[in-house]
């Protein structure tokens, strides 16, 4: 409403602006109009004046020239000096005849007298005229003279001026004087040109400030003087000027004025416009200009009540649009919202809001609730509290409260509320919106719940990792459970294997108010019956809640000094079906809920597997000790069976031979020595002796190698096994001077190992080719390199006598011969030695043989 | 000109007869002196025990040293003569039947002037005794001081 009324005040200040703009600017043009107009009056009366000044000016001075020229006429000057009249008559009738201003000429005598004129009238001879004014301009200074006006005696009586001219002999004397009388009359033919219309006049005044000539009033035969004396006087003085006179014409009204004089001559020409008339026509402009600021601001004044009614129009349109909109949003918004009275009644509520207190609809609710506080508040005083919150604050309150449904269900609410006020600025209600965050506080409760439990599973997790037994983390295990569920008292316990049970962690607190000594408190109870409520958890293999302990069936009484018992929570530690233990807590003040038991029963499954974690990591670290012991123990063993070996090597290698030596030796020394005394068969067998030795020593030999493949240190590095190949036939051949060998070795073999033992192998691979290719015709021996089942195989073939493939199991153990000794030596370790060298490298050897064709080694090294 | 003396360190008493066998087959009639075991050896170089009255100055010209001895080992017996301001010039020759690599490196490594591995071959044995003669009691000169 005020809006409106605020409309109203701007539309009719904008109305008076517009009003007064148009106003102004009318009386503004008006105005200037106007004196545009004044001085275009007075420039034209100015120039009007001027103009005729000038015009009277020369007629006057023409006038006169003709007049001089007349004068100077000798024989008019002989005539006058004679006053002969019939000599005079012929020239001032040509001088009449001439001149179309002359009315009457007349001659005097420089005393004044009259004695000729024409038209002739006689009756006027004699008379002396020196008292004129024209006789007393002239005769001043014998000068041409324009008179003031006079009443005419000759001829028509009338107004006249007289033009006079002296007239002097040859001898400059004056002689007489010739004048012209003119009536003034005369002047309408030089004052009337644009002088239409009677709000116009003109006046010519003489020196005398005399009307000559006017065209107002005809003055027959008056003499009057130019009425308005300020203007006369200045006119009788010679100023040029324009003003504004009142009275200056005979209507008593005002007139613009402009005076000119009429140099030399004394006289003034007057133009006066008469203002009335002379504005008259500007009136006509005048209302023109008014009608139209008015139709101006009519039209703008009617534009703008037209925007102002679209304006208006459209405003409301969308107040009721918006108001539909709101009032939609009211009654379908999942919120309530309302506003309600201090006194506790609802004003308004939406359908949400009496959905969310129980209520059929906001009618009923409207209806039924008469005290909010007391109906609704489930804490009467929490209404008045947020009452005077909202009035100091004035800002809108977010709270959370709990209400009562209409059905007694409690629920929690979030209200965003605001206080409502009067005109003077007084609470009178609140209003406000309010959601039902039952469901979201129940989650919430849930989620810090089980945020709780989380972390005490950690915890639980955590501190297996720290400490070392099983009964640490039950210890630990039992904090935690007393923290989650708010109880002061508990106990862990396991079942033993005799089916009692033993206590393995006891919170301090319960034992202190047991009052047990310190000593026994560090023992725990073992070995109880299993019995009571607390049995029941284990009997039954399931959690139990016990909130009224002592009048429970199952109560068994407490033992002496027990705390008093008040609640009672247990939970089994379950392995697979089997019940192991229980975890018990006790005495939380409000009692037990099903949630503090799902709570223990999760730490329950957490403890059980904590246990079993430690239990398992425990057993490892045991295995883990024996382990290493026995890895320890091993390895002592072999190193000293390492010893023992390299100290048998060591004495094969010096004490086997030493015998050697000597049989070698003294047989030799007796061969040698006693040879005479020796028969034929005698030195055969000593011979046989020193054969014997020297098999004896190369299988010493080659048992040493044997023993040294497995025993050296390897050192790695690529070889050139092409090039080894090649230097070891080369050795053979410097042995087998007179063999003729047919060697073929593929180029850039190089494989990675230890030089020197497959230095030993090839060397065992190379001899035995050479030496089994003895008896063939054209011995041939290959070193080729090949892919096989995309592995490099590397092989030395020879084409000697070969061997059966029956036996190739054979070939590589040690003392394994398929040829005697006499056929071709060997003590059988030397490819015994290559599968070892080659297994040493990881590779893998095998062979190919068939009798009397030649044999095939293969080998790898990965 | 004092008599050039050979310590020859053996136990093997088959081994003590051969080689001195071979020194005389060789013609190598040098005064041949026999330790039968390390500190036997010692004992004769540094005149204690019992040859505790012997002239200092009759250094034997070269050593022949088997490397398994009782008591003490023969590379015990070299580090000693090398260790020894009296005795450390006196050519080494180890005599052994070991052809261990390890004994010929820490031989050649303790000081030894040669390594001969002694053939189970009696003729080759022969051989290397007689070269051995040669070289070191005849071809070999050896500083003033010692001898």
């Amino acid at each position: 409403m005020s809006a409106l009324l605020e409309g109203k005040r701007i539309y009719a200040a904008i109305i008076t602006f517009i009003f007064v703009a148009t106003f102004f600017v009318t009386f503004i043009m008006i105005r200037h109009h106007y004196e545009l107009a004044v001085k275009q009056i007075i420039d034209e009366n100015r120039s009007k004046a001027r103009f005729f000044s000038m015009l009277m000016s020369e007629h006057q001075k023409a006038a006169i020239s003709i007049l001089e020229s007349y004068a100077q006429r000798p024989l008019l000057i002989d005539a006058i000096k004679a006053k002969s009249l019939d000599r005079a008559i012929p020239h001032l009738r040509s001088l009449r005849e001439r001149y179309a201003g002359t009315d009457a000429l007349f001659i005097t005598d420089p005393s004044g007298t009259l004695w000729a004129n024409y038209p002739v009238d006689k009756t006027g001879y004699r008379r002396n005229l020196a008292y004129r004014d024209w006789y007393k301009g002239v005769s001043r200074s014998w000068q041409p003279y324009v008179s003031s006006v006079f009443r005419l005696i000759v001829l028509e009586k009338g107004l006249g001026i007289a033009l006079s001219v002296p007239v002097f002999d040859r001898g400059g004397k004056v002689v007489g004087i010739l004048s012209n009388a003119q009536r003034t009359s005369f002047f309408v033919n030089l004052l009337s040109e644009g002088m239409s219309g009677p709000e116009k006049e003109v006046f010519l005044l003489d020196q005398e400030g005399n009307i000559i000539y006017t065209d107002a009033v005809p003055y027959e035969g008056e003499i009057v003087k130019y009425p308005d004396e300020r203007i006369r006087v200045k006119a009788v003085a010679g100023d040029s000027f324009d003003m504004e006179a009142e009275d200056a014409g005979e209507k008593g009204t005002t007139s613009y004025v402009s005076v000119a004089p009429l140099k030399g001559i004394g006289w003034s020409v007057i133009v006066a416009h008469d203002k009335d008339a002379a504005l008259k026509t500007l009136y006509g402009h005048f209302v023109l200009t008014a009608a139209t600021g008015f139709l101006i601001f009519l039209m703008l004044s009617v534009t703008l009540l037209y925007f102002r009614k679209e304006y208006k129009y459209r405003k409301a349109r969308e107040l009721l649009e918006a108001e539909a909109k709101y009032r939609s949003i009211f009654e379908n918004a999942a919120e309530g919202i309302y506003q309600s009275t201090l006194d506790g009644r609802f004003t308004s509520a939406n359908p949400a809001m009496a959905h969310i207190l129980g209520y059929d609809s906001s009618e009923e609710l409207m209806e039924g609730v008469t005290d909010i506080a007391r109906q609704l508040y489930v804490n009467s005083t929490d209404r008045q509290q947020l009452i005077q919150r909202v009035e100091q604050h004035s800002v809108p309150s977010l709270i959370e409260v709990q209400l009562r449904r209409k059905d007694g269900r409690v629920i929690w609410t979030a209200a965003n509320i605001r206080p409502v006020r009067d005109a003077a600025g007084n609470l009178v209600g609140l209003e406000g919106m309010i959601m039902d965050i039952t469901e979201r506080r129940h989650n919430e409760e849930q989620v810090r719940r089980q945020a709780k439990l989380l972390d005490a599973i950690n915890r639980v997790l955590y501190e297996t990792l720290q400490v070392s037994t099983e009964k640490d983390i039950a210890a630990t295990c039992l904090d935690i459970a007393l923290e989650l569920t708010g109880s002061s008292i508990g106990f862990i316990g396991q079942v033993n294997a005799g089916g009692r049970f033993d206590t393995i962690a006891v919170n301090s607190p319960g034992w202190r108010l047991c009052h047990i000594p310190e000593t026994h408190a560090s023992v725990m109870i073992k070995d109880m019956v299993i019995r009571g409520i607390w049995g029941q958890v284990i009997l039954r293999k399931q959690s139990l809640i016990v909130n009224d302990p002592l009048s429970h069936a199952d109560c068994a009484g407490l033992p002496e000094d027990h705390p008093p018992l008040t609640s009672f929570l247990g939970t089994p530690l379950r392995e697979g079906d089997d019940v192991i233990g229980m975890i018990a807590v006790a005495n939380r003040d409000p009692g037990y809920t099903e949630d503090h038991k799902q709570d223990l029963e999760a730490l329950s499954a957490v403890l059980v597997e904590a246990m079993r974690r430690k239990h398992i990591e425990m057993e490892m670290e045991r295995l883990n000790k024996e382990l290493e012991r026995r890895i320890a123990e091993r390895t002592a063993q072999l190193e000293a069976a390492n010893k023992e070996l390299e100290a048998f090597s060591y004495s094969v290698s010096h004490d086997l031979r030493a015998p050697l030596r000597s049989i070698d030796g003294f047989s030799r020394i007796v061969l040698e020595e006693y040879k005479d005394r020796l028969d034929d068969t005698g030195r055969h067998y000593l011979e046989r002796v020193c054969r014997g030795v020297r098999q004896m020593e190369l299988l010493i030999d080659d048992l040493l190698k044997l023993s040294r493949v497995t025993q050296v240190e390897k050192h790695d590095e690529n070889i050139d096994l092409s090039g080894m190949v090649r230097a070891i036939n080369e050795e053979q051949q410097r042995d087998n001077p007179d063999r003729a060998v047919e060697i073929v070795v593929q180029d850039g073999i190089v494989v990675r190992g230890d030089p020197r033992l497959m230095r030993d192998a090839l060397e065992n691979l190379i001899n035995n080719a050479w030496k089994f290719t003895a008896r063939t015709e054209q011995p041939a021996i290959e070193f080729v390199e090949m892919k096989k089942d995309g592995e490099t195989v590397y092989f030395i073939k020879d084409n000697g006598v070969g061997f059966d493939m029956a036996y190739a199991h054979k070939l590589f153990g040690v003392f394994q011969r398929l040829h005697t000794t006499e056929e071709f030596p060997g003590t059988g370790v030397g490819l015994a030695t290559v599968r070892r060298i080659i297994a040493r490298h990881g590779g893998r050897i095998w062979a190919e043989g068939e009798v009397g064709k030649g044999a095939v080694f293969y080998f790898t090294l990965p | 000109m004092k008599e050039k003396i050979i310590l020859l360190v053996e136990d093997n008493p088959d081994d003590v007869e051969l080689t001195i066998r071979a020194f005389k087959k060789n013609n190598i009639a040098n005064k041949i002196v026999v330790a039968k075991d390390g500190v036997e050896a010692l004992d004769y170089l540094f005149c204690t025990g019992q040859y505790a009255g012997r002239d200092k100055k009759d250094m034997p010209v070269v050593v022949l040293l088997d490397l398994k001895l009782p008591r003490v080992d023969g590379m015990e017996v070299l580090k000693r003569i090398r260790g020894h301001e009296t005795t450390k010039l006196i050519p080494v020759v180890i005599l052994t039947s070991s052809k261990e690599e390890k004994d010929l490196i820490n031989g050649y490594a303790l000081g030894a002037n040669s390594y001969v591995q002694k053939p189970v071959n009696f003729e080759q044995f022969s051989e290397a005794v007689k070269q051995l003669g040669l070289y070191w009691l005849v071809l070999n000169k050896i500083p003033e001081a010692v001898s």
